[in-house]
Order: C-alpha cells, then structure tokens, then sequence
C-alpha cells in the first residue's frame, strides 16, 4: 500500500489515464470525421 | 526488400495496414498497462530512499525516452518522404507529432510532480534536460503548427519535413545532456553498458509499462495515420473500395 507521497503517486497515474484516454477519443474522432467526409463525398459524387 | 517497402508505401496499402494493425496494438496496450500500474503501484517494494515517489518512475521514464523515440520515428518518416517523395512517410510524420506532443507535455508534468517532493522544486531551468524536453515539446508544436499555416499539402510536407530533420538534433542532447552538463537528473541505469543499476524486482514492471506505451503510441498512430490518408486521398478512386458501406 502507498504510504508516503499518496497524492503525487495518484496525480500522476491519474493524469496519464487521462492523456492515453484523450489521445485516443481524439485519433479515433479525427478518423471518424474524415470517415465521414469521405462518405459524404463518395455520396455526392455518385448522385451528380 | 524494395518490392515491399514500394508496396507499403502506396496510401490504399498502408490505410488497410494500419486498420488492420490497430486492435493488435491496443488491446495490448490496455492489457500491459493495467498489468504495469498494478505492479508499479502494489507490487513493487518502495525505494530505500524516494519511498513511494518512486512509483511516478514507472510513467515518467517510458513517456520521457518515448517522446524521444517518437520525434526521431518522426524526423526518420520525414525524410523518407523527403527524400523519395513518399506522401505516406509524411503522412506518418504528421500522424506522429500529436503523439510526441501528449508524451512530452506528460513527461513534463509527472517530472515535476516527481521534483517536488524529491528536489524540492516543480521545475529547475538550471537542469539542461528538462530544458532540452520542453524544447522538443516546442519542436513538436512548431512542426504542427508549420503544417497547419501551408494550404498546399506538399508544401508543407517538404517545409515541416525540413524543421523536422534538424530538430532532430535536440534527441541526443536530451539523451546524454546528464552526462555532458551538470544535471539534477541521474545518469543512465537500464540503457547503459554493463549491468543495469535497477534491481530486478524493480525493471520487470518498468518494461512492461514502456510496452504498454508503444503499443499505445502504435495504436494511436493508426488511427492517426488512417485519418491523414483519408484526407489526403480524398479525390483517389481506390477510396470507393476501400471505404466500408454503413
């Protein structure tokens, strides 16, 4: 069990699930927008 | 060899690739991570003389020598595509600098939280190492921000790539700054010749946090990856293939 310096431990581990979660919400909506565009794109494109 | 490398160069081959690759990162990655921060937090004896503080080791070292690797994968992926005009190598370098961007900024900060209780100070301008990281945090924005202020791709392919091959640079300084300068950070104990100074009991979580974190660093990478292909190629005929119907 932590017993000395709790709090700068846990700030830590807290702030890199934070990041990892982030930088990957962030890859995937940048992926999905561009998904997205594309499809729209593709759509138009067959509909002219 | 060539064969190959010409094949994985072309944009449909390399988005299908990284589509394919990414669940065998991540999966992975959240797996070691869990395995490592229990270990690092539970399992690992204290050290005799930072206590518990040394458990924040177990996230700074990977992030630390990671922002490092990603920004010479970066600068290496920059010149690739520099040198023989291959749009997925700076694709690649592109997907990259994000990556560095959140690895360095949480170096820094786990850094800091570290020094504060063990130097007694959140940031020292007098250690050449940290000053050297925040540097190649500046590169890494600098390369982002060069590509987003060019409209013309190829434009900004060539000049980012550029800012990126002599960054490249500030890499072994940050790496040996410990041993040439005066530095509050210690000098090399696992990648060092000889024997690490790290007991055992210590290293084994410390190696499956770092391959946690570059299992992360290539899934995100994918993603990344996948997403500037797709706006790079977005007029491309193999798009219509490619693309999965809703």
């Amino acid at each position: 069990m932590i017993e000395t310096y709790a709090s700068f431990v846990w700030s830590c581990y807290g702030v890199t699930v934070a990041v990892w979660i982030l930088g990957l919400w962030l890859a995937r909506r940048s992926f999905n927008n561009e998904l997205s565009a594309a499809r729209r794109r593709q759509q138009m494109s067959s509909s002219d | 060899m060539w064969l190959w490398f010409h094949k994985l160069s072309s944009p449909p081959t390399a988005y299908a690739i990284a589509g394919k690759l990414r669940p065998w990162f991540l999966w992975p990655a959240i797996a070691l991570f869990l395995w490592g921060a229990y270990a690092a937090l539970f399992v690992v004896p204290p050290d005799y003389q930072q206590k518990d503080s040394a458990r924040i080791m177990y996230v700074h070292v990977p992030a630390s020598a990671l922002s490092l690797g990603v920004y010479m994968s970066m600068a290496i992926a920059a010149a690739v595509g520099l040198i023989w005009r291959i749009k997925v190598a700076h694709a690649l370098a592109a997907s990259l600098a994000p990556i560095g961007v959140a690895l360095t900024v949480l170096a820094l900060f786990t850094g800091a939280v570290w020094g504060r209780p063990m130097w007694g100070t959140w940031w020292a301008w007098g250690d050449p190492r940290i000053v050297f990281t925040l540097l190649n945090l500046f590169l890494f924005l600098g390369y982002m921000m060069l590509r987003a202020s060019f409209d013309d791709t190829q434009r900004a392919d060539r000049m980012s790539a550029v800012l990126a091959i002599v960054g490249s640079v500030n890499v072994p300084i940050v790496k040996y700054s410990v041993d040439w300068w005066t530095s509050l950070h210690q000098s090399a104990s696992i990648l060092k010749i000889g024997t690490p100074s790290i007991d055992p009991s210590m290293r084994w979580p410390l190696l499956i946090m770092a391959i946690a974190y570059v299992c992360y660093i290539a899934a995100v990478a994918c993603d990344r990856l996948r997403a500037e292909i797709l706006r790079r190629e977005r007029n491309a005929s193999w798009l219509a293939a490619a693309l999965p119907t809703k």
